[in-house]
């Protein structure tokens, strides 16, 4: 009985509620429009093709010693080779997979905490509201780089741990974003419909209230993404980061030793400023999409 | 009657750019104004009236162009002048009361400062002559003086547009034209507003264009009317006529669905259909496909606005009009659709 | 009528912050003594006996319960004493002292430059909202702030320091640079690559994207209309009313980046070597040295709330709607 219940109050809400197909469609159309973001988009597509292909494009690995130590780019080595004779293309194209695999991890347990932590005041309001809010301020305070430094440098620099620590500290934007769309959106009609054919809160929350509210969580999320490898090679660049996964950030802190092998520096970079520039692009282009009044002329 | 003449708009004809077409927002729309009458415009969202005012004081947004027309007042054709020349006629003249005062007034701005500083773009006065002259306009429209040092927020609703009429007649302009002006309030509020409107007119003897589409609002406070769909006139007139005689099958079913609070109970009359597409104007009648009345005539070639008296009293848009054809349509459609109610 | 409402509410923001300043102290307190390792064999040295180890844990205080500890270090706090330094043996304030206004100098000057450089583009791009000009410099801005700071800075010492020879690339001041005005010539010439990198990679294109966001939000609003409508002129719109609106989320932004001017330029000082926070921080963490550490915290916590308050009043100046909050 109460599986119909829910399947005659869900259809009812459906028929009223906004988005579906018809959205998500003309989203993407937006979305293209915007060159640059789409541009942004074959740069990341590009790069988890990269990082899928690694086993074919430098199948010796990225720690693969080769003779030539410290040689500059050749044919041999497109991107030169370090002090130790590793290749550099390897290692930027194995690094591709950290690279996205630590963007995805933080910026995805940044949305799973922020998103909760940001529904729950947005939903119930009031006091919780208030409480909620003072507390992100509070966690807005904290210096977050050198807590971050701080606690990997203490507790290890292990990159897996490293991807929480980061994600932990970086939930706030998600959450004040979340609890701003779950304010507005809880006074929609389609909600209070919902609300009164007596779904339970749990329901209404997630299944009417974010699913039309995510959008700025998204674009953020890409942001977050590009924050999360930068932060990376930040920390791999200090010395902090973890020596069992050349990153491209390791690779920079080892061109920081050997400051007159350019190449050293310059494609590590440049990997780095493109994924980030991409993701950012993306992120600029979500938002762009979702919100009509920053688009067009008049 | 003709010295009377404050605003004479001629075959206006204003669009809009969207994408790669082109929205015919306003087509061939002429109209005159006199000294001391309030003209009322009244249509559905979307028939192009809102335009129609923009056009008038060239604030359309960066997407809208006039395309063709004049609008003559005091001898020059507002819509040929420069934007230099334009700015001796905004507001001195011509001012608007914008729709949904809402967001009209800066929010950083006390409201006696954002009235200061547009009197003074148009006239040198020192600030203790503008607050008196803002406190007259408080007082006209009934506003509390101690009002003039509040911040937009500060203010309800009401209050604001009152705010916002006052700034209208900053100036002494001699025609207004008043977009929407009760629009987003309750009806408390909405008699307040109308009660302020009708007594600038009373006292100051100024022209008004009232645009809405609340057709009660227009039996209150209106001396003309002009009805308006898919960018056209479609109907102009007394206010009396339209109300007692409409000679136009879409003024007629607008005056059918409202109910009347006093007559007899009655079947009300829901249009089918939508507005046509404006970026493609049908080439005959605009309301052909509602119209119960329509013929092979309506469709192939748009009416032109007949002139239903000879001094140009009463104009329709349609090869019906006048008939009691116009009347009786939408009995008919009732009595087709049968007794729903009672 | 709203300046009245002004000094009551700094009150009560300062109030506001005075717990958070408390939860931050104890929170850094606790989290530096339940890190791994013990700090009493890190001070005393790898070298160090068994007795020596403890006589260093004794003369420290390190064997006393935890409240204990964290009373004695509140109380010493209100006596102006941080702390003393393992590592260099010196008072913590001191050491501080030595290092903050070097980062003050660095951060300010950098940050206004690319506050005031980043908003006149901003602003001039947005009121040229949609054409060639304004999409390149949104472009262009984005890409710079997709490079990392640190390695700009690595490619500009290759470039301009090494290659080049036209700026020094270390440190904040030569050896044996004398009298005033040398000294004051000395330390600009060495200010200038890390400024140019923080200001290229941070501080103008956030600044530009803000401000020029910010811009083209509010051109979008009915009082503007409303103001050209009123016969306003288009400059005194966009002067008067435009920017007095769109100044507020920039303020807002300048506050965030202010706030972590202490210690959110560590990469830069350390490309560098600019003897700043930043570095210290650096140097606190690597070597354990937990009164200094403690020391940075508070200190980074005050700048923080220091700042946060300073964007809240200047926004409820700006914004007569905040005051109501």
């Amino acid at each position: 009985m109460a599986a119909q219940v829910d399947q005659v109050q869900s259809q009812f809400v459906e028929s009223i509620a906004p988005g579906g197909m018809g959205r998500t469609r003309s989203f993407w159309r937006v979305f293209a429009e915007k060159k640059t973001a789409l541009f942004g988009l074959v740069v990341m597509l590009l790069a988890i093709a990269v990082a899928l292909a690694a086993p074919l494009l430098a199948p010796q690995g990225p720690t693969h010693l080769y003779d030539a130590l410290l040689s500059p780019p050749s044919s041999q080595h497109p991107f030169g080779t370090d002090p130790l004779g590793r290749d550099v293309m390897s290692g930027i194209v194995w690094g591709t997979r950290i690279s996205l695999l630590f963007a995805v991890g933080v910026a995805g347990l940044s949305l799973l905490i922020g998103v909760l932590l940001g529904a729950i005041p947005g939903y119930y309001g009031g006091r919780v509201d208030d409480l909620f809010s003072r507390f992100f301020e509070v966690f807005l305070m904290i210096p977050r780089f050198f807590l971050i430094i701080l606690v990997v440098a203490v507790f290890g620099q292990n990159i897996i741990f490293t991807a929480i620590v980061v994600g932990m500290t970086s939930w706030v934007t998600n959450a004040r974003l979340t609890r701003a769309q779950v304010l507005t959106i809880k006074e929609r009609t389609f909600v209070k419909a919902s609300m009164a054919t007596g779904a339970s809160h749990a329901r209404v929350l997630f299944r009417h209230i974010l699913p039309n509210g995510l959008y700025p969580v998204i674009a953020n999320s890409s942001l977050e993404m590009a924050g999360a490898i930068i932060i990376e090679a930040a920390l791999s660049f200090l010395g902090l980061g973890d020596s069992n996964h050349l990153s491209w950030g390791q690779l920079l802190f080892s061109a920081q030793l050997h400051i007159h092998s350019w190449w050293l520096a310059l494609f590590p970079g440049l990997a780095i400023t493109l994924l980030v520039f991409a993701f950012n692009l993306i992120g600029d282009g979500i938002s762009y999409a979702f919100n009509p009044r920053l688009r067009g002329r008049g | 009657m003709e010295d009377r003449l404050l605003l004479d708009l001629q075959k206006l004809e204003t669009r809009y750019s969207v994408g790669r077409a082109d929205v015919h927002a306003v087509r061939d729309v002429s109209l005159k104004v006199h000294r001391g009458e309030t003209l009322g415009l009244v249509g559905e969202s979307g028939c192009g009236k809102s335009t129609l005012g923009y056009s008038i004081l060239r604030i359309l947004p960066e997407n809208g162009r006039i395309v063709n027309g004049h609008c003559l007042m005091e001898g020059s054709d507002l819509l040929s002048l420069s934007e230099d020349e334009l700015v001796n006629y905004r507001w001195s003249k011509l001012s608007m009361i914008f729709q949904g005062a809402m967001n009209a007034l800066n929010p950083v701005l006390r409201v006696d400062d954002i009235l200061y500083e547009i009197l003074r773009a148009h006239k040198d006065v020192s600030r203790a002559e503008a607050m008196e002259r803002i406190k007259e306009l408080f007082d006209l429209v009934g506003l509390a003086r101690d009002h003039m040092t509040s911040y937009a927020h500060e203010l309800s609703g009401g209050m604001r547009q009152r705010v916002v009429i006052a700034m209208s007649l900053l100036c002494n302009p001699s025609l207004i034209i008043a977009d929407e002006p009760t629009t987003a309030f309750d009806v408390v509020v909405q008699d307040q507003i109308l009660a302020a409107l009708e007594g600038i007119q009373d006292k100051l003897g100024i022209g008004m264009m009232l645009i809405t589409h609340d057709i009660a609002v227009i039996a209150e406070t209106c001396d003309r009317v002009a009805v308006m769909y898919a960018g056209q006139i479609v109907e102009q007139s007394s206010t009396e006529a339209i109300f007692h005689a409409p000679a136009h099958p879409y003024t007629a079913a607008m005056l059918n669905s409202f109910p009347s609070v006093r007559g007899p109970a009655r079947c009300l009359v829901s249009l089918r259909g939508a507005p046509p597409d404006l970026t493609n104007p049908p080439l005959g009648c605009a309301f052909a496909p509602r119209c119960p009345l329509a013929v092979e005539q309506c469709r192939e070639a748009n009416p032109p606005l007949e002139d239903l008296t000879t001094d140009a009293q009463h104009l329709a848009r349609c090869y019906f009009a006048g008939s009691d054809a116009v009347t009786e349509a939408w009995s008919a459609e009732e009595s087709q659709t049968g007794g729903a109610g009672g | 009528m709203s300046v009245g409402r002004l000094p009551r509410y700094v009150v009560r923001r300062v109030l506001q912050f005075v717990p958070v300043i408390l939860a931050v102290l104890i929170f850094n307190f606790v989290l530096i003594k339940i890190a791994p390792g013990d700090p009493a064999l890190t001070m005393a040295g790898e070298w160090a006996t068994k007795e020596q180890v403890e006589l260093v844990r004794q003369k420290w205080g390190l064997d006393q319960p935890l409240m204990t500890q964290l009373l004695r270090y509140l109380g010493n706090l209100l006596g102006g004493d941080l702390g003393f330094s393992y590592h260099y043996h010196m008072p913590v304030l001191d050491v501080i002292m030595l290092r903050l206004p070097k980062t003050l100098l660095l951060v300010l000057t950098s940050m206004i430059m690319g506050i005031v450089l980043g908003t006149l583009i901003g602003v001039y791009s947005a009121s040229r909202y949609g054409t060639r000009l304004d999409l390149v410099a949104s472009v262009l801005s984005l890409a710079f702030y997709s490079i990392p700071v640190f390695w700009l800075g690595l490619l500009l010492i290759i470039v301009f320091g090494l290659n080049l020879k036209l700026f020094p690339y270390t440190g904040y001041i030569s050896f044996g640079v004398k009298g005033a005005f040398s000294v004051v010539v000395d330390v600009l010439w060495h200010m200038v690559m890390p400024s140019v990198t923080l200001m290229a990679c941070l501080y103008i294109p956030v600044f530009l994207r803000i401000s020029r966001a910010s811009v083209v939000e509010v051109m979008k609003e009915d009082y503007i209309t409303t103001a050209r409508a009123a016969g306003l002129g288009e400059r005194a719109v966009f002067m008067r009313h435009a920017l007095r609106n769109a100044i507020v989320p920039v303020v807002q932004m300048v506050g965030i980046w202010m706030s972590q001017a202490l210690t959110g330029v560590v990469l830069t000082e350390t490309v560098f070597s600019w003897p700043g926070m930043g570095t210290l921080m650096y140097t606190a963490i690597i070597m354990r040295d937990y009164p200094l550490l403690m020391g940075i915290f508070l200190i980074t916590a005050v700048w923080v709330v220091l700042t946060f308050l300073a964007v809240d009043v200047a926004t409820a100046y700006l914004d007569p709607r905040v005051t109501y909050e």
